[in-house]
């Protein structure tokens, strides 16, 4: 599985395109094409300009060079006893996942789109999106499912990039080994980066061996309150849980994973620890059922405006109320350290909602990513990091090219 | 640590020296457990900064006064050595430096202190005098200078009964060992009772103790302050005194034990060092001694009494004695023994030093106190006469009901006295007095 | 002479910092200075123009706003472990000493994050967190006594870190003092992020980006059970060879470490470990996790070391015997004190698969260069720690040391490792950077750094390669090393 020489002609011509480029050229770089909301510059040629403190998405004076990166696909580099495994930025994620899955070995962050629990993705909507998303668009939108909780994000898996900067320099940070303390950790700052930092051509992960089998719980609750309980308790005790997650209707499914033999024992004492709250066990068709709904409400709604709002557990009485207000529906991710905020235009338009949220979002200091919904700006909300990314940005993209946040 | 010391051009003390400054490899493994750095955080109060230091003095780099500071407000309580893990002999080089560099860069009345401290503290009946005078201060303290008060501070209200003891205490029944007891210059004014505890408890489990007349300090206070010239004086004059014809000479308090463990060091260059190497081979502190002889007669109190253990310096770093005076309270039937969060920590009183430093000495015995307070325990155990007296003094402080604090002998001698209830009630009945 | 150098604007500036500190948290003395020359790595000194001791985040940010103004460089500093002269002052800077920011500011067992002060030494806060069965998880050797900055700074990894990974999985956010003063917050008390990852670039910035002051960390439950293994072989490709097969299986220990025969013997002597006899290495390997997935997988393990040429298998039958392993582990560092007068400690990584070959050219470099190299080292990540052991009183020897040090860091960059796997760039490794990153990806980053500090104030001489090293006093400077051909360890 080498290098393509083609894709390699492809980044040396793009990396010269922006060498010649006059210095006001906006560039747009596209992925899979999935996630146009996330994209920096605004469609038409109106500023769009969203409240402070983020900046104005605004149209190019020229007409946008768009980089289209399917063309770059292919795995550069797969050795499944190293666990690290690199592919070019427009590779597509499915047949990245397909390879590692040969191999026994995934990605443990998973995919918000691929439920672990079975091979096919069953809906429709769904399995056309993932035929499209690809590598670079996965670093670049820095979202990730469920397995969060236990191993880690993409953040943490991401050994290497190579990308070319604003100016068209072809760059490379990080290095290709499970270990590394030296030099600054671009590859991390490129998680979530949305296109505004460089193109990134290709990209390292570290893998993990897949699971042998999982089991899920199905929690019960109500109220907010016993549902932060569970959580909680799930978290302070040494489970080893894959996922946590919370339902819109206020259930939490709780993945095991692990020897089958294992599993089930290990399942009733959880049980019997939470006994106070209803719980069932899912397994086989049941529970990959079950998983596989729970990504559809989120994922496979094209019509609605999809949100991720970090926030820890403990703050999830303030968001939710803050939320209930707004009408916005929501689901709890990753052990509770998540909110999914979801709408449709039923009552408002969906941008007026936005502007909504921005508001109270603002006032609680969190700051939100909007993944699907008006094309108005990627974040809402608050962003107390801003003046050191700013600075590191006139670095990466001098002329701002790339497009601002 | 890489250095340009000549050992042979450091006299008797330079291979010391140098073994110390270069088996320590700059990790700081040892930061974290010394009380100055704690409390100051500061890289020159701490042991690794201090070894630098004392290097960079030897090399020359630095001048004595430049790192004066620093040495002074060391403890010397060893901690730092129970941490190291490059066996870096902390101790030997603290006392080789004082005795090859240390100029004190002090004021008058603190030398006077000086002065006062070393020609008192080691000569019993001065030191009794020297108590009763500054008895007579002690309402002025308020005047007296911040450098000197301390001392003022520390001087009990009353003095016990000047002891005598026999020069032999045989025991009924099978003899099971025969011992020489030190009794301690300081401590035979301040706390006869301990002596009293120990004679009482050794011979309780077949020990026969020995007592020779007309002992003088071990020279231990003069040691650490780098006085080795009279340091090795004492030594004599204390060696001439011990017969040999016994199994061990045990001491019960922990500073001196310490010396006294290093006796062929302390004696080198004179006619008493081969006794010297005798003694450093034969001494143990009381609590090490009964613990491997094993205790005959089951110990118990009426009813159940919880004890703080607190770690002598001398006795937990520098003798590495730790786990022995645990096992013996822990026989104790209806005795608690609750370790203390700050196990192995200073009280503040190593040596000499709450007289020499009171400013941190001072914080440290607070805390500690506070921390024993916390605990609600009954009593504190402990096995140095310094730390009894620190811990005594800020326990009244810090509380109107302070727990007594014992040596751990004194413990064992209570648990085998045959008690009444009432008695056991009464705290202050059960609550000795250093004084 | 209070002024290691005093110029007229450092004593201005001087003046200017007695205004923000009282006296005794201004350290100027000779005394005082001298103890902060050097860190773990002592060959290189240089000794401050002062140091200052913070109480508080806006003596911090007021300090650094002052040595923007004046072009004072400056250097945080923990606990100085550093392995790469990383907390080496400038000398004419300042050091920014944290060790009396060492307050854990809040445990919150409900969503499992610990609030702390850059001055709190790593250990303790699993001591604060035990109470609720939590503890945080990166375990350098050096636990008992880094501080949590420290390990921010470096991206400090440990044992552990195979399956736990190191600080930057970890630090879920930080409260940052900006080179030139600003107050940031990165991140926060979540797990999840949004936008550019930027808590994971501050972490591993080597201080270069400013000053972590108030740390959110993740903590995790003590896992349920363990299964301590200690394993003998007879050479250390056999060893290596072992950890590669551990690793393909799919197995994930908790860790998975390798002793050679020399770190076994000091260990032995500072701690009284006892080693399978006649063992050249030894592996230490740790399952970690529920109950019922610990018993399934320690046959498994079982398996594969009977599948392997050990010749002892020793399980820790209780808690105490798992201490002692690990205690024999941590302290191996500081014991090679005991087995030599001297020794330059490597850290060095290379991809898993290529570790018995590397190890096998290691040895032969050693023995071409007549210095004993005794290894100890993070196995399960390719994570290299070569000791090598030298007597700084035979004449040159220091030289062949460092010779031999800088090819072996070469040797990991040719089968495609790193230089650093956790002890970071500091002074030491700055001349390897551009064989690592290339000359323009190296300056690129030294663009990052401008971009937040244009004066390079900020831990200025570190990472980057420098024309001239900041006013060092160094033990035997070697004109290979001006030439930037070795480097010192
Ligand atoms: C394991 C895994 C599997 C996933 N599977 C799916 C899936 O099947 N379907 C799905 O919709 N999502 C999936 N996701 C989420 C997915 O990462 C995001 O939805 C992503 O934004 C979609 O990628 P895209 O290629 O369509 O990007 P686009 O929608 O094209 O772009 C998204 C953003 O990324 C930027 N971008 C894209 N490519 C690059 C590049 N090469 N360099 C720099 N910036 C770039 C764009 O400018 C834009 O800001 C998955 C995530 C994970 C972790
Ligand atoms: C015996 C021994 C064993 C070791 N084992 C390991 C190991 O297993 N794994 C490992 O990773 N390392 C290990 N180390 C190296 C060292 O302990 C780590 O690098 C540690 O993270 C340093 O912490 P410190 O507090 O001593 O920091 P210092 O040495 O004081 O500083 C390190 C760097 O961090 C910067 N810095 C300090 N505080 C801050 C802050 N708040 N904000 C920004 N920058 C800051 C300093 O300027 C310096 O560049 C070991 C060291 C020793 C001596
Ligand atoms: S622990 Fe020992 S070797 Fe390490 S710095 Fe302290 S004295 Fe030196
Ligand atoms: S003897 Fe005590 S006070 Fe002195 S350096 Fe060692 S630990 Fe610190």
């Amino acid at each position: 599985m080498p290098v393509v020489p083609a894709c390699e002609t492809q980044i040396k011509d793009w990396a010269e395109l922006f060498l010649r480029a006059p210095a006001e050229q906006g560039f747009l770089i596209q992925g899979g094409g999935t996630k146009p909301a996330m994209l920096p510059w605004s469609a038409g040629n109106e500023t769009v300009l969203t409240e402070e403190p983020h900046g104005p998405v605004k149209a190019s004076p020229l007409p946008l060079q768009v980089i289209q990166t399917a063309s770059l696909s292919g795995i550069i580099e797969y050795c499944p006893a190293e666990f690290t495994i690199t592919a070019y930025a427009g590779t597509p994620v499915s047949e990245v996942l397909a390879v590692l899955r040969e191999h026994g070995q995934y990605l443990p962050f998973e995919s918000p789109y691929h439920v672990p629990t079975g091979e096919t993705i069953d809906s429709p909507i769904r399995a056309e999106v993932a035929s499209r998303t690809t590598m670079g668009g996965l670093v670049a939108s820095g979202i990730h499912g469920p397995g969060r909780l236990r191993h880690g994000g993409l953040r943490d898996f991401v050994l290497e990039v190579r990308y070319i900067d604003g100016t068209g320099t072809v760059r490379r940070g990080g290095r290709r080994v499970v270990k590394n303390a030296a030099g600054f950790d671009i590859p991390k700052l490129m998680v979530g980066s949305c296109g505004r930092l460089g193109v990134i051509v290709d990209v390292t992960f570290k893998v993990f061996p897949q699971p042998r089998d999982y089991l899920t719980l199905h929690f019960m609750s109500e109220q907010l309150e016993s549902t932060v309980e569970i959580i909680s308790t799930l978290l302070t005790h040494p489970w080893d849980l894959d996922a946590i997650e919370v339902q819109p209707e206020g259930s939490v499914l709780v993945r095991l994973s692990g020897h089958t033999d294992a599993l089930v024992k290990h399942g009733q004492r959880i049980q019997s620890r939470l006994s106070k709250y209803y719980s069932s066990f899912l397994t086989g068709l049941q529970q990959h059922q079950a998983w596989s709904a729970y990504a559809d409400g989120l994922w496979g709604q094209n019509d609605r405006s999809l949100v991720k709002v970090p926030v820890p557990l403990r703050r999830i009485f303030e968001l939710d109320e803050v939320l209930e207000e707004l009408e916005i529906q929501r689901a709890y991710g990753s052990g509770g350290n998540v909110a999914w905020l979801q709408w449709n235009k039923v009552m408002e338009s969906q941008l007026a909602r936005l502007k909504r949220l921005h508001k109270a979002m603002l006032q609680l200091q969190l700051l939100g990513h909007v993944i699907q919904g008006p094309s108005l700006h990627p974040f809402c909300g608050a962003a107390p990091g801003r003046p050191f990314f700013e600075r590191l940005k006139t670095v990466f993209d001098p002329h701002g090219r790339l497009g601002v946040f | 640590m890489l250095h340009e010391l000549e050992s042979e051009k450091l006299g008797p003390h330079g291979p010391a020296v140098t073994q110390a400054i270069s088996s320590c490899v700059h990790c700081g493994f040892c930061l974290p457990t010394c009380p100055t750095y704690q409390l100051l955080g500061e890289e020159e109060n701490s042991p690794r900064g201090r070894i630098f230091l004392m290097k960079e003095v030897l090399e020359g780099e630095l001048k004595p006064a430049d790192i004066a500071d620093s040495i002074d407000k060391c403890l010397g309580c060893a901690a730092c050595m129970t941490a190291c893990p490059s066996g870096v002999n902390y101790d030997q080089l603290l006392t080789g430096y004082r005795h090859l560099k240390h100029a004190r860069t002090r004021t008058w009345l603190q030398r006077v202190r000086d002065f006062m401290v070393h020609s008192t503290l080691p000569y019993a009946e001065r030191f009794r005098w020297a108590i009763r005078m500054g008895r007579l201060f002690k309402p002025f303290a308020r005047l007296v200078p911040a450098t000197i008060r301390p001392m003022l501070e520390l001087l009990p209200d009353r003095l016990p009964a000047k002891a005598e003891w026999p020069s032999l205490t045989k025991v009924e029944g099978r003899r099971r060992g025969r011992v020489v007891l030190l009794t301690g210059c300081a401590q035979d004014v301040l706390a006869p009772r301990i002596t009293k505890a120990a004679i009482s408890v050794l011979v309780r489990n077949g020990v026969e103790v020995v007592i020779p007349p007309g002992q003088g300090c071990c020279g231990a206070l003069s040691w650490h302050a780098g006085r080795a010239s009279v340091a090795a004086k004492m030594a004599s004059d204390l060696l001439q005194r011990i017969p040999q014809d016994v199994d061990a000479v045990l001491t019960t308090t922990a500073g001196c034990g310490s010396t006294l463990k290093e006796y062929s060091h302390v004696t080198t260059g004179t006619p008493a060092h081969q006794q010297g190497i005798w003694l450093e081979q034969h001494v143990k502190d009381v609590c090490e001694y009964l613990d491997e002889l094993g205790l005959t007669q089951p110990a118990g109190l009426p009813r159940l009494m919880r004890v703080a253990y607190h770690d002598a310096c001398h006795l937990l770093h520098a003798q590495k004695v730790g786990q022995a005076p645990r096992r013996l309270l822990g026989k104790i039937k209806n005795l608690q023994l609750v370790e203390l969060p700050s196990a192995g920590s200073c009280c503040g009183s190593a040596g000499s030093y709450n007289i020499e430093q009171p400013g941190l000495a001072e914080v440290l015995g607070r805390d500690k106190s506070r921390e024993i307070l916390r605990t609600e325990v009954h009593a504190v155990a402990t096995g140095n006469i310094g730390c009894m007296v620190q811990l005594q003094r800020h326990l009244r402080e810090s509380s109107n009901n302070p727990p007594p604090v014992w040596h751990t002998i004194e413990v064992l001698e209570r648990a085998y006295r045959p008690r009444s209830l009432t008695e056991m009630d009464s705290g202050a009945q059960m609550s000795p007095t250093v004084s | 002479m209070p002024l290691n150098s005093p110029t007229i604007a450092g004593a201005e500036f001087l003046a200017k910092l007695r205004e923000l500190y009282p006296p005794e948290r201004v350290l100027t003395k000779r005394g005082q200075l001298a103890a902060y020359e050097s860190d773990g790595l002592t060959v290189f000194q240089s000794r401050p123009m002062a140091v200052v001791v913070p109480n508080d985040i806006e003596e911090i940010s007021a300090t650094l706003k002052l040595c923007q103004t004046y072009g004072v460089p400056y250097v945080p500093r923990g606990s100085g472990t550093s392995l790469s002269g990383g907390c080496v002052p400038h000398a004419e800077g300042i050091v920014i000493a944290l060790n009396r920011m060492n307050r854990i500011l809040q445990v919150d067992p409900l969503q499992c994050t610990a609030v702390v002060e850059p001055g709190v030494i790593n250990l303790e806060i699993s001591k604060a967190a035990s109470h609720y069965g939590l503890y945080y998880a990166p375990d350098p050797s050096s636990q008992i006594v880094c501080t949590i900055g420290g390990n921010l700074a470096f991206n400090a990894g440990g044992a552990h870190c195979l399956k736990y990974g190191m600080t930057s999985n970890h630090v879920l956010g930080a409260k940052v003092v900006l080179p030139d003063g600003e107050i940031v917050m990165l991140g926060d008390a979540s797990l999840e992020h949004v936008g550019p990852d930027l808590m994971g670039m501050f972490v591993g910035s080597e201080g270069l980006f400013g000053i972590a002051v108030e740390i959110t960390v993740r903590l995790l439950p003590k896992p349920a059970a363990f299964h301590t293994v200690l394993v003998g072989y007879a050479g250390m490709k056999a060893a290596g060879d072992a950890v590669a097969q551990i690793v393909a299986s799919g197995l994930l220990p908790g860790a998975l470490e390798i002793m050679d025969s020399l770190s076994m013997e000091a260990a032995t002597r500072a701690v009284g470990v006892e080693y399978p006899v006649g063992a050249k290495a030894v592996l230490i390997v740790e399952l970690d996790g529920t109950t019922e997935t610990v018993e399934i997988e320690k046959l498994q393990l079982q398996r594969l070391l009977e599948a392997s040429a050990a010749t002892a298998t020793l399980v820790a039958a209780n808690a105490e015997q798992r201490a002692k392993i690990w205690k024999g582990r941590k302290s191996a560092f500081s014991a090679v004190g005991l087995i030599s007068p001297d020794f330059l400690v490597q850290d060095c990584v290379v991809p898993r698969t290529k570790l018995g070959q590397v190890l096998e050219e290691i040895e032969q470099l050693s023995l071409e260069s007549g210095l004993r190299v005794a290894n100890v080292f993070h196995a399960g990540d390719g994570n290299l720690h070569p000791l090598i052991l030298f007597d700084g009183r035979e004449p040159g020897a220091l030289e062949r040391a460092e010779a031999l040090s800088a090819k072996i860091i070469r040797l990991c960059i040719q089968h495609g490792g790193s230089i650093t796997g956790e002890h970071g760039v500091g002074m030491e490794k700055r001349e390897f950077m551009p064989d690592l990153f290339g000359n323009s990806d190296v300056e690129f980053m030294r663009q990052l750094r401008r971009a937040l500090d244009p004066q390079e104030v900020s831990n200025r001489g570190k990472m980057f390669p420098d024309m001239e090293a900041p006013s060092l006093r160094l033990v035997g400077l070697h004109p290979l090393e001006s030439q930037g051909i070795a480097s010192r360890m």
